[in-house]
């Protein structure tokens, strides 16, 4: 009877430990758009400026800084004379890490015990984040767009970690090493709401670790769209000023 | 200097028509008539700098649909505009991205080659035919944005 009673006693406190464990991992499945939207202002006109670099961008170390703010002066001045320079998206090239959280188009995580996979609508991106396994040494990753993510939970909060981000794959325009460290704490802060803490580290480039959150909204009625970027009409000259084709395929 | 002037004359019909078209809606009680499609989540046109656009000057184009890319980065209308000496300029309209479009209630079939229209845009700003496009009004009446 004891002996029966310790079973049942047993079998219970195991499935009371195995909810306890499930109701701890959050859900971040779903479609999210940025919340507060930055990218308002574009709903209005298309002639918006873009929002301004999170956290008034990244602090680096000279020469670099200095080299970055005449790359910004030559951007304005290139806008101003009607001939933009270009970006990697005008390039139709994805955008990598982290700038594809920054959600321009809405972002669908897929969330399985194995892995957390983001799929950007803007330009069909797909990035992973292998959970519960060990970091690979930096040489061992092949140099990408969205580098390679490895995840675990602490709590409530998935803790993220990337490296091998290509060195031509830049957020806000600014310069970084191949040892560039990203980490991103994921965190529900109601039902619908989530935010990502993102921190850079790379003592090469920068005087002080890039912090900047980025907060999104979950909207159930959105479903992603393909988004292959096959027509791109921007004609880029030596100095890297686009223009547009103007004659049909 | 004939560039020029052709340029200006080209402004001179742009700004003509754009009256002109104005003066018919208004005419007609039409300007009501101004789209009820709705936005539901327009994402921003993250592609590029709109800076070739001239967004200082918004003309209206009068001419027919020669060919529509429903493609990306943008959905691309061409339209073929008299331009007033028995010949005709083609038009490169750079719309929004075709998810961007479907969600305002545009379909790959709303546009098709042959199809009178009147295209309100912002004209490109090295001169080229071609502009990125604010709104187009179908023979029906109908006036759906870009």
């Amino acid at each position: 009877m004891s002996r029966h009673f310790g079973r049942l006693l047993l079998v219970t406190l195991s499935l009371l430990v195995g909810y306890a464990a499930s109701a701890a991992t959050p859900d971040f499945s779903g479609t999210w758009e940025r919340y507060p939207d930055p990218y308002a202002e574009f709903e209005k006109t298309p002639f918006a400026n873009d929002p301004p670099p999170p956290e008034g961008g990244p602090k680096l170390k000279e020469p670099y800084a200095s080299a970055f703010k005449k790359l910004q002066q030559r951007r304005e001045a290139a806008k101003k004379a009607g001939k933009p320079l270009a970006d990697a998206s005008t390039r139709c090239l994805p955008e990598g890490m982290p700038t594809i959280m920054a959600a321009v188009y809405p972002i669908e995580i897929v969330q399985t015990s194995k892995q957390i996979v983001v799929l950007a609508e803007f330009l069909t991106q797909t990035r992973r984040v292998y959970l519960n396994e060990k970091m690979p040494a930096l040489d061992d990753v092949s140099p990408g767009y969205n580098g390679y993510s490895v995840g675990h939970w602490q709590g409530d909060t998935l803790v993220v970690q990337t490296i091998g981000v290509r060195e031509d794959v830049q957020f806000v325009a600014a310069p970084h090493s191949l040892q560039m460290k990203i980490t991103e704490r994921w965190r529900l802060t109601a039902p619908d709401r989530l935010e990502d803490q993102i921190t850079i580290d790379d003592p090469a480039f920068l005087a002080k670790p890039y912090t900047f959150t980025f907060g999104y909204k979950r909207n159930p009625s959105y479903r992603i769209m393909e988004y292959i970027c096959d027509n791109n009409r921007n004609r880029f000259d030596a100095d890297g000023n686009v223009s547009l084709e103007v004659a049909p395929k | 200097m004939i560039a020029a002037a052709a340029l200006a004359s080209r402004l001179e019909d742009f700004q003509e028509s754009a009256v002109s078209l104005f003066m018919k809606y208004r005419y007609l009680g039409l300007v009501s008539l101004v789209s009820a499609l709705v936005a539901l989540a327009c994402p921003v046109q993250a592609h590029h700098s709109f800076a070739m656009f001239d967004k200082n000057r918004h003309v209206t184009v009068k001419g027919t649909v020669s060919k529509v890319e429903w493609t990306n980065p943008h959905v691309y209308i061409f339209v073929n505009v008299p331009d007033g000496k028995g010949g005709k300029t083609q038009y490169a309209l750079e719309c929004n991205s075709p998810n961007v479009l479907m969600r305002t209630g545009w379909r790959a079939t709303t546009l098709k080659a042959g199809d009178a229209v009147s295209v309100a845009l912002y004209p490109l700003r090295n001169g080229q035919p071609g502009g990125l496009l604010d709104t187009v009004t179908l023979s029906d009446g109908r006036t759906i944005k870009g």
